[in-house]
């Protein structure tokens, strides 16, 4: 064009060259800032789209209930109004500071020091999980840039009750231990989002429903345990009377159903209350009964001792002499805690002789050991569905030396859980079967429909023939109650089995045993014949002085628990049965 | 040579294309908003139907000819004066539905069928008003002869601005200044009255509404410097705006600004194509079908979106300055000329505010917002300045772009005696 017009005079140039000039500037100018949009803001940009104008608001799914056995609540969700502010809207910070500390017992000085470390931020909690009433009274001040939002809070009607079972749940909504960790992600349901865009007034306006983005939130289910609330307060009470009159350090218990593996209750005294989990160190909370294994002491007999009977080494009349109490196994010494003289199978048992488990043992070998020991599910996981079930030690085969021999029959070189015991005694009691434990009776879904029921028992394997459980149950373990160490256990309506146990504690550092660090044990099912429930009480460092065998610190506790539990069952007492 | 022709210049084609390229753009970017929500597409039938209207209108400037309107100028200027008259009255008598209030201004007569923007149509009359009046003067040789045109100019400039509607009287001031420089007004003139209104910045400044200093404030706070300093120092920066005006940019003052660049910006180099993006699908921007639709165009279709629409533009300049050039008419080269200044300046400011260059005023991006009165305004003009690329000119003429002693003339169409008095 400029060559065109190029000979009609310098004006035509100026002019039609400056407007040129001016519009190609105002359009390269244009274009400059158009690259630079698209290119060095654009990651800014782009993020500034993702973030700022989609709201997402997160719909919390109301995490399920936990139930015991009949229906009681032991865990549940309750909604609480919590204070939270938007720093960037409130004018006079330490006004609102004043304002807000007249109706939170929150003082003003904390208030105005959360707001001004928060002050460019537009979201801050200034207390959380308030008393409705406070709530309102916040309401009532209409602050600007202040709100109340309810939040779910995890509460625990039965306090103390169980606590180390049902474990805790964090500030998130998560379940950090226990029960609440286990099945999370059944009781945590999904969280929903809505999502919400700024439209061009600022206002927030949801956007249509066909988009994917939101979605509503799906509530947890529930969990049904096995675990019975009164069968549980009975033995919280009475776990927690053995400890004190013992002067004892702690003390753990857990009742199961033999015919099941179901736990009925499991305890350990000290324990915490569940919701005001953060007083009580990692220690306490730690449920014992499933994650912490120790030398069982003569607990373990029972269990060699039906290995003795399959190994067919135990002829029921024979007599062994356990002479003065004192005798030498290899270039092992066993001492019974007196002298018995002649004694048979039964009374080897009754009386708790090491000498009479150290002959049986020698005549086992350590292969039939190993293998029954394994078979009742010792030094393995029993598979209950709990974080950190521990496992127990038993060594391998391989290393074992003729020292086991005479040591684990008698419960030492072994370790093993309270579950382990009483899962095994479980399975000497309902004729042979091992039944995984198991602490979860139902799961239901968030509308209290059974999802999946939890009735067969879970036999894991066979470890004995009938009889031999038969014979163990009625005749030897009996006899323990009846006249050997655990006479303290008897009841008066019902025929009681079971065995006792001292155990001394090694030290944690170095070989060897604590002096007059005992705990003391006893097992016990009843009633005999057809037995309802198993009970194992293990009293840890009782006061030496006080008393510390099994059937002294223990046996009562086991007793008493066995009462309740019986006539809360409503099983007809074995006298009045035998009469008929 | 004869008088008229009757196909179509070069340039002329030229814009034509390019006006329908960008008219397809606009109705895409207007329909795609309906197609992804599935809702009946009003705005897009009403969009085609404006396109319509603007075709007869169209039509009509070229079968009539600029001549004709040259003839009719003082009465067409009248016209839309008397127009503009109402809207102004309405804000102290009701009018009822015939002027409904939209957002605190009166610019919209409701007839039954159509809706019509009188300072729309205020532009292309005050384009013609003004080529009538300079095409037969000198006197804005003079500092003081700039004074009648520029006096003139504030009739509908005050009478805008009342509506309120600053936005279209902004682009009087553009218009005007192009084309007395077209007539050949001196630079040194212009020199001048820049460094009075450069002068008259701060009194302007602190005359003006609030909120029309907050739509500049908006621009100046794109800063995050600026912002952080006026935050710090409130007491300070007090003659700019408030700590609170600081603070709250984002979602007040510049919402619409960095939305736009948002829009703009996240498209990237090639867009999140057509009927996508989270801008199609959310109602973040507003106005984002009329005064900011340029940014729906980059975040649809990328810089390369951009880069297409700005190159019809620069089609429609270049064309226009060329048909400009090739008349020796002073009436149609002003004419032109006007047009072309008015469709730039529309584009610059336009685009000046959807990317943050200058502050966001009420504007159409011509040919591809969403609006009958703009669409009209913008055909008429293109009607202007294709109608006179079909008059070709006369031999015996004056140079374009050059000044000089006219006869009197009764028809603009015949032919001007050559004096050269102008000394190269």
């Amino acid at each position: 064009m400029e060559a065109r017009y190029a000979d009609q005079g310098r004006n035509y140039s100026v002019i039609g060259g400056t407007i040129l000039v001016g519009l190609c500037l105002s359009f390269a100018a244009l274009l400059g800032r158009l690259v630079h949009i698209n290119t060095a803001l654009a990651p800014k940009l782009s993020a500034l789209v993702q973030n700022q104008q989609i709201g997402r608001t997160a719909l919390p799914a109301r995490r399920g209930s936990i139930l015991d056995a009949a229906g009681r609540l032991v865990a549940g969700t309750r909604t609480r109004p919590s204070v939270f502010a938007d720093p960037v809207l409130i004018d006079d910070l330490d006004e609102t500071a004043l304002r807000l500390s007249m109706v939170l017992a929150v003082a003003r000085e904390r208030i105005a020091e959360i707001l001004y470390e928060n002050e460019a931020r537009r979201f801050c909690w200034i207390s959380r999980l308030i008393e409705p009433q406070d709530a309102v009274a916040v309401r009532e001040l209409k602050l600007r840039g202040i709100g109340v939002r309810n939040e779910s809070q995890r509460y625990y009607p039965m306090g103390e009750l169980l606590a180390p079972t049902l474990g805790i749940v964090g500030r998130e909504g998560r379940g950090l231990e226990g029960i609440e960790l286990a099945y999370d992600e059944h009781l945590r349901g999904v969280d929903g989002q809505r999502v919400l865009v700024y439209d061009g007034r600022s206002r927030r306006r949801p956007i249509r429903a066909r988009t994917p983005l939101s979605h509503p939130e799906r509530d947890g289910g529930h969990i049904m345990l096995t675990i019975d609330g009164v069968i549980q307060s009975s033995v919280e009470k009475n776990l927690r009377a053995a400890v004190e009159s013992f002067n004892a350090e702690s003390g753990v218990a857990v009742v199961m159903s033999p015919k099941t593996g179901d736990v009925l209750a499991l305890a350990q005294y000290p324990s915490f209350d569940a919701n005001d989990y953060g007083a009580a160190d990692v220690e306490t909370r730690r449920n014992r009964v499933i994650c912490d294994a120790a030398e069982p002491g003569s607990t373990f007999k029972s269990y060699v001792a039906c290995g003795a009977l399959i190994a067919g080494v135990v002829d029921p009349d024979e007599e062994i002499d356990c002479g003065n109490g004192e005798r030498r196994f290899g270039r092992r010494v066993m001492h019974d805690s007196s002298p018995h003289g002649l004694m048979t199978f039964e009374g080897i048992i009754a009386k708790s002789s090491n000498i009479g488990m150290g002959v049986y043992a020698e005549r086992m070998g350590n292969d039939a050991i190993h293998s029954i020991v394994r078979a009742f599910g010792f030094g393995a996981r029993l598979g209950i569905r709990f974080p950190g079930e521990a496992t127990g030690i038993v060594l391998p085969l391989s290393r074992w030396t003729s020292y086991s021999t005479t040591s684990v029959p008698i419960g030492q070189e072994v370790s093993a859980t309270p579950l382990q015991l009483a899962t095994a005694f479980c399975a000497i009691v309902n004729g042979g079967e091992l039944m995984r434990p198991r602490l979860v009776k139902a799961i239901l879904n968030a509308e209290s429909e059974i999802v999946k029921y939890y009735g067969a028992p879970d036999v894991v394997r066979r470890v004995m023939p009938r009889e031999t459980a038969r014979y163990m149950t009625e005749q030897v373990l009996v006899g323990v109650v009846k006249n050997g160490g655990g006479r303290a256990a008897a009841l008066a309506d019902w025929q009681m089995l079971g065995k006792t146990g001292t155990a001394q504690m090694p030290f944690l550092d170095r070989k060897g045993y604590e002096p007059s660090a005992y705990i003391g044990s006893f097992i016990g099912a009843a009633p005999a014949g057809d037995p309802a429930c198993v009970a194992l009480v293990m009293i840890h460092r009782p006061d030496t002085g006080l008393g510390y065998f099994g059937t002294t610190v223990a046996a009562p506790a086991v007793r008493s628990i066995m009462a309740d539990t019986l006539a809360y069952f409503n099983i007809p007492p074995s006298s009045r049965l035998a009469s008929r | 040579m004869s008088g008229r022709a009757r196909t179509f210049s070069e340039p002329a084609w030229a814009i034509i294309i390019a006006v329908g390229i960008l008219y397809l753009i606009g109705l895409l970017s207007i329909y795609a908003d309906e197609a992804a929500h599935q809702s009946t597409p009003v705005k897009t039938i009403k969009q085609i139907v404006n396109v319509g209207v603007g075709c007869v209108a169209f039509v009509v400037i070229l079968r009539m000819g600029y001549p004709w309107v040259g003839r009719w100028a003082w009465l067409i200027v009248a016209t839309a004066v008397i127009a503009l008259v109402p809207l102004v009255l309405a804000r102290y008598v009701s009018f009822g539905g015939l002027i409904p209030e939209r957002r605190g201004a009166h610019r919209w007569i409701q007839l039954p069928f159509y809706n019509i923007q009188p300072s729309e149509l205020m532009k292309v009359a005050y384009i013609v008003g003004l080529s009538a009046y300079l095409r037969y003067r000198r006197n804005y040789r003079t500092f003081w002869g700039l004074m009648l045109p520029l006096v003139a100019s504030l009739v509908p400039l005050v009478l805008i601005l009342m509506e309120p509607d600053l936005g279209t009287a902004l682009l009087i001031m553009p218009v005007l200044f192009v084309m007395l420089f077209a007539a050949g007004a001196k630079m040194r003139h212009f020199v001048g009255l820049g460094f009075v209104g450069l002068a008259l910045v701060p009194v302007v400044w602190f005359q003006i509404q609030p909120y029309q200093r907050s739509r500049i404030l908006g621009v100046l706070l794109q800063s995050d410097t600026l912002r952080q300093r006026i935050i710090e120092e409130p007491e300070k920066y007090k003659f700019l705006g408030t700590e609170r005006q600081a603070r709250e940019w984002e979602v007040a003052i510049g919402m619409q600004l960095e939305r736009s660049k948002a829009a703009l910006g996240s498209g990237g180099l090639t867009g999140h194509g057509w009927a996508r993006g989270a801008f199609v699908e959310f109602a973040f921007l507003p106005d984002k079908h009329n005064d900011f639709i340029f940014a729906m165009v980059g975040h649809q279709w990328g810089l390369v979106g951009c880069l297409l629409v700005l190159m019809c533009y620069v089609i429609i300049t270049l064309a226009g300055i060329e048909i400009a050039a090739g008349t020796t008419d002073p009436f149609a080269r002003l004419l032109a000329v006007g047009v072309v200044a008015l469709l730039a300046a529309q584009v610059l400011i336009n685009v000046g505010m959807t990317i943050g260059l200058l502050p966001v005023t009420g504007m159409t991006l011509p040919f591809v917002s969403y609006g009958g009165s703009s669409l009209l305004t913008n055909f008429l003009g293109v009607g202007l300045l294709i109608s006179v690329s079909r008059h070709r000119p006369y031999l015996l003429a004056n140079r374009p772009f050059e000044y000089g002693p006219t006869v009197g003339r009764e028809d603009p169409l015949r032919p001007a005696p050559v004096f050269r008095t102008h000394r190269a």
